[in-house]
C-alpha cells in the first residue's frame, strides 16, 4: 500500500489549483475548502489501493463531482444562490458601477452549477469540449449545449443579449 | 473566441488568482484524513465513552435516559433479537412495511465523518418540565486549524487561561486547550418547534460557568464538575456515533395521512435524552423506562429497508433494559395516542416476526390481537398486500426523468417528472408530476409535495396527490405512496393509492432519473 508521505506530496502539488477551480465554480471560499478537503480525504484510500492512475485528472473530476453531484447539491446550491450571490437582477446596477470582472462574477453566480462547471473547465482550465466532457462524464454535445446556454444566460444577465449573438 | 468569452476568461483568471488557500484548508484535510482512520476505532472509543458517562449521568439523575442505559448491557450483544409489535393499532391502519432480522450488520447510521469527537448536552428545564435552555459542550482533537466559530466575526477572549473567542452571536465560546483539543461551549434557549423561529444566546456567565468547571478526562473528553444552577446532564454522544445495527422496522399507514413507525435497533450510541432540546419536548415514562418525547430527532436510528424516516410528526425514544434503542413515531396522531401505542408494544418471537414479513399475514394475527388489514412484505419495494375488498390491484415498473430547478420562494426546488409506467400486462401509462421542495436551514433535509396524473392510451386519466415527504438531501430515493384523488374515462370515480419504491440516479445538475416498481390499489 502506498504511504501517506507520498500522498502529502500530491496534496501539496494539487492543492492550490484545485482550490482555485473550486472557487471559480462555486464562488465561495469556505465551501471550496470543504470540497477540496473532502476530495482529498475520499481519494486517499483509493490512491493507497493503487486505484488512482493519474492524480491530477482524478482529483479534478472528483472535485467537480463533489461540487455538482448528488441530491445534496440542490440544497447547497439553493443556499449559495441566496447567500453568496444575491439576486443577480438586483445587483446589476451596483455591479455596473465597478469592474467588468465583478459584473461577470456576479453574472456567473446566476448560472446553475452544471453550467458554471462547464464554464470553469472550458474558460478557466482551458479544457477542450472533449476533455470537459470526460471530466463531467457527459457527452461532448452536452458540453456544447451547456456552454451555449451559459453564455446566453450571461449575456441576458449582463444586459447584452444583442451583443455577440 | 467571442468577446464575451474573452471577458469570461479574464474574469475567471482574476477570481482564481485571488483565491489563495489558507491554513484552514490544510487543517481540514488533516482532520478528515484522521477521521477516516478513527472511524475504525469507533467501537472501542464508544464503549469507553459510554462507560464514563454512565457514572456522570447517574450522578445527575438522568442515567436512565441517556447512553448510560447501554453501559450495563451491550445492546443485543448476546441474547436473541428483540422483536416488538403493537398490541393494537387504530382502526383503518394497514401494515405497509415490515423488515429487518436483527442480525448484526453494517452500521445503518449516517456518516458522521465530520462530527466532533464528543458532545455533552446539558439542559435547564422550565417549571413544566420542558427544556428552556440548552448547553452543548463539544470537543474535537482535530487541531487548532478548525475554527468552531465558522467564518463570522468574533471577539477575542481568555478562557481557562487560553486564547479563545466569543462568537458574534454570543452563543459560542471556543478555545483550544494546550493539548491541541478544540472545545466549544454552545449555549442557547431551547429549540423552538417552529424551525423558522430563532434562538437566543445565553448569558456569557453561563458559558464561562461551564468552561471554568471542565475537567479533562484521561481518555479524552471532559466532565463538568459544577454546572451552572439548574442545568442537568441530558446525555452524551461520542463522535462517529453509531445509530445502531440490526434494525427491525414496522410502518403502519392509516387514513388521512396518519402513520406509525416502530423501530428497534441494537448497539446504538443514540442517547434519547439528546432530544430534550425542543421547547415542546419532555420526559415520559414508557414501559418502565424514561423516554424522551420530542417533535424531532437529533439523530435518526438505523432503519430496516428504508432510506429515510417515513414518519416525521412526533417521536418517542427510549432504551430497553436489554439495551435496544426503541423509536416510535407517528404522523397525524396525538401524544396520548403515541404513548398508548408505545406502552402496548409486545414482544414476539422470531418465527412470528418473520411470518409477519414472509407470509403476509395480518399483524392482527400475531399474538396480542394486533392490527388487522393486509401485512407488509419486502424491505425495499412497494408492499404488494391483498387489495381491499372491491379494489383492483395493478402493478409493474416505471422509469422517467425528473427535471428540477432552483426557483426560490414558496417553491424552493421545482421538479417536473415525466415517466412511463409499464404494467405487468404490457400496458403503458404516461405519468406527469409537478412538485415543489423546500430545503431546511441545515441543508440536510428536503420536504416536498405536489400533484401528478396518469394518462392511459385511451385518454383516461388518474389524478394523484404526492404526499408530503421529508427526505435527506443526499437520498438515493425513498418509497412513497400516491393518493388517487380523481379519475376520468374508464377511471371515472376511481379512488385508491399507488405505492412506489423510488430510486434516484443523478444524471447532471437539474436532471435525475427515477425508476422502480409500483403497486396501485384502485376502487372500483
Amino acid at each position: 500500500m502506498r504511504g501517506g508521505d507520498e500522498f502529502d506530496e500530491i496534496y501539496r502539488a494539487h492543492r492550490d489549483r484545485l482550490f482555485r477551480l473550486a472557487v471559480v465554480i462555486c464562488g465561495d471560499r469556505a465551501r471550496s475548502e470543504d470540497a477540496v478537503a473532502d476530495v482529498f480525504a475520499k481519494v486517499l484510500p483509493r490512491w493507497q489501493r493503487g486505484a488512482v492512475g493519474e492524480p491530477a485528472q482524478y482529483l479534478r473530476r472528483a472535485l467537480v463531482n463533489e461540487l455538482t453531484g448528488g441530491f445534496r447539491r440542490r440544497a447547497i446550491e439553493q443556499r449559495e444562490a441566496a447567500r453568496q450571490w444575491g439576486d443577480a437582477r438586483g445587483r446589476r446596477e451596483v455591479a455596473t458601477e465597478v469592474s467588468d470582472h465583478h459584473s461577470i462574477r456576479d453574472a456567473l453566480g446566476s448560472l446553475p452549477v452544471d453550467q458554471r462547471a462547464v464554464v470553469a473547465l472550458r474558460f478557466y482550465e482551458g479544457l477542450s469540449e472533449a476533455e470537459t466532457a470526460a471530466v463531467l462524464g457527459v457527452a461532448p454535445g452536452t458540453v456544447k449545449s451547456r456552454t451555449h446556454r451559459a453564455l446566453a444566460r450571461l449575456r441576458q444577465v449582463l444586459g447584452e443579449e444583442n451583443v455577440n449573438a | 473566441m467571442l468577446e464575451l468569452e474573452d471577458r469570461v476568461v479574464d474574469a475567471l483568471r482574476a477570481i482564481g488568482d485571488d483565491a489563495e488557500p489558507s491554513a484552514v484548508l490544510d487543517g481540514l484535510v488533516r482532520q478528515r484524513r484522521a477521521r477516516r482512520l478513527r472511524r475504525r476505532r469507533v467501537a472501542q472509543v464508544s464503549t469507553v465513552a459510554v462507560a464514563v458517562i454512565a457514572v456522570v449521568a447517574g450522578a445527575a439523575g438522568l442515567g436512565s435516559l441517556g447512553t448510560g442505559d447501554q453501559a450495563s448491557v451491550v445492546a443485543g450483544a448476546d441474547g436473541p433479537p428483540l422483536f416488538l409489535v403493537p398490541a393494537q393499532v387504530p382502526d383503518g391502519f394497514t401494515l405497509t412495511h415490515a423488515a429487518g432480522d436483527g442480525r448484526p450488520g453494517p452500521d445503518g447510521g449516517p456518516d458522521q465523518d465530520d462530527g466532533p469527537d464528543g458532545t455533552q448536552r446539558w439542559v435547564r428545564m422550565d417549571g413544566d418540565g420542558r427544556p428552556a435552555e440548552v448547553v452543548d459542550v463539544v470537543w474535537d482533537d482535530a487541531g487548532a486549524a478548525v475554527d468552531p466559530l465558522g467564518s463570522g466575526a468574533s471577539t477575542p477572549t481568555t478562557v481557562r487561561g487560553h486564547e479563545g473567542e466569543l462568537s458574534a452571536s454570543g452563543a459560542v465560546l471556543a478555545w483550544t486547550e494546550a493539548e491541541g483539543v478544540t472545545v466549544s461551549i454552545v449555549g442557547t434557549t431551547a429549540y423552538p418547534d417552529d424551525p423558522g423561529a430563532g434562538r437566543e444566546a445565553l448569558d456569557l456567565a453561563v458559558l464561562t460557568g461551564f468552561a471554568d468547571s471542565l475537567i479533562a478526562r484521561d481518555g479524552g473528553g471532559f466532565d463538568v464538575s459544577t454546572p451552572p444552577a439548574g442545568f442537568e446532564l441530558a446525555g452524551e454522544v461520542p463522535g462517529n456515533a453509531s445509530s445502531g445495527q440490526g434494525p427491525r422496522t414496522l410502518v403502519y399507514s392509516g387514513p388521512d395521512g396518519r402513520r406509525i413507525m416502530i423501530d428497534v435497533v441494537d448497539g446504538s450510541d443514540v442517547a434519547p435524552a439528546m432530544n430534550l432540546v425542543w421547547t415542546s419536548a419532555r420526559r415520559v415514562d414508557v414501559r418502565g423506562r424514561t423516554g424522551a418525547l420530542s417533535p424531532d430527532l437529533m439523530q435518526a436510528p438505523a432503519l430496516a429497508g428504508l432510506t429515510t424516516l417515513p414518519v416525521t410528526g412526533l417521536f418517542l425514544q427510549w432504551v430497553e433494559p436489554t439495551g435496544e434503542l426503541i423509536t416510535v413515531a407517528v404522523d397525524g396522531m396525538t401524544e396520548s395516542e403515541l404513548l398508548d401505542l408505545a406502552a402496548g408494544l409486545e414482544e414476539v418471537d422470531a418465527a412470528t416476526w418473520f411470518a409477519l414479513q414472509d407470509r403476509g399475514e395480518t399483524a392482527g394475527e400475531t399474538p396480542g390481537d394486533t392490527t388487522g388489514g393486509p401485512a407488509a412484505t419486502a424491505a425495499d419495494g412497494p408492499v404488494a398486500g391483498e387489495p381491499a375488498p372491491g379494489a383492483r390491484q395493478l402493478s409493474g415498473t416505471y422509469s422517467g426523468t425528473e427535471h428540477y430547478a432552483l426557483v426560490g420562494g414558496d417553491c424552493g426546488v421545482r421538479s417536473i417528472l415525466e415517466a412511463e409506467f409499464t404494467l405487468t400486462d404490457g400496458a403503458a401509462w404516461a405519468y406527469h408530476a409537478d412538485y415543489c421542495g423546500q430545503i431546511d436551514g441545515s441543508d440536510d433535509w428536503v420536504s416536498q409535495t405536489g400533484d401528478g396524473a396518469f394518462t392511459l392510451p385511451d385518454g383516461s386519466t388518474l389524478t394523484v396527490k404526492m404526499p408530503f415527504q421529508r427526505l435527506p438531501a443526499d437520498t438515493d430515493g425513498a418509497p412513497y405512496v400516491l393518493t388517487v384523488t380523481a379519475g376520468t374515462g374508464t377511471f371515472a370515480g376511481t379512488t385508491g393509492s399507488c405505492r412506489l419504491d423510488n430510486h434516484l440516479t443523478d444524471l447532471a445538475f437539474g436532471i435525475q432519473q427515477q425508476d422502480g416498481t409500483f403497486v396501485c390499489d384502485i376502487t372500483p
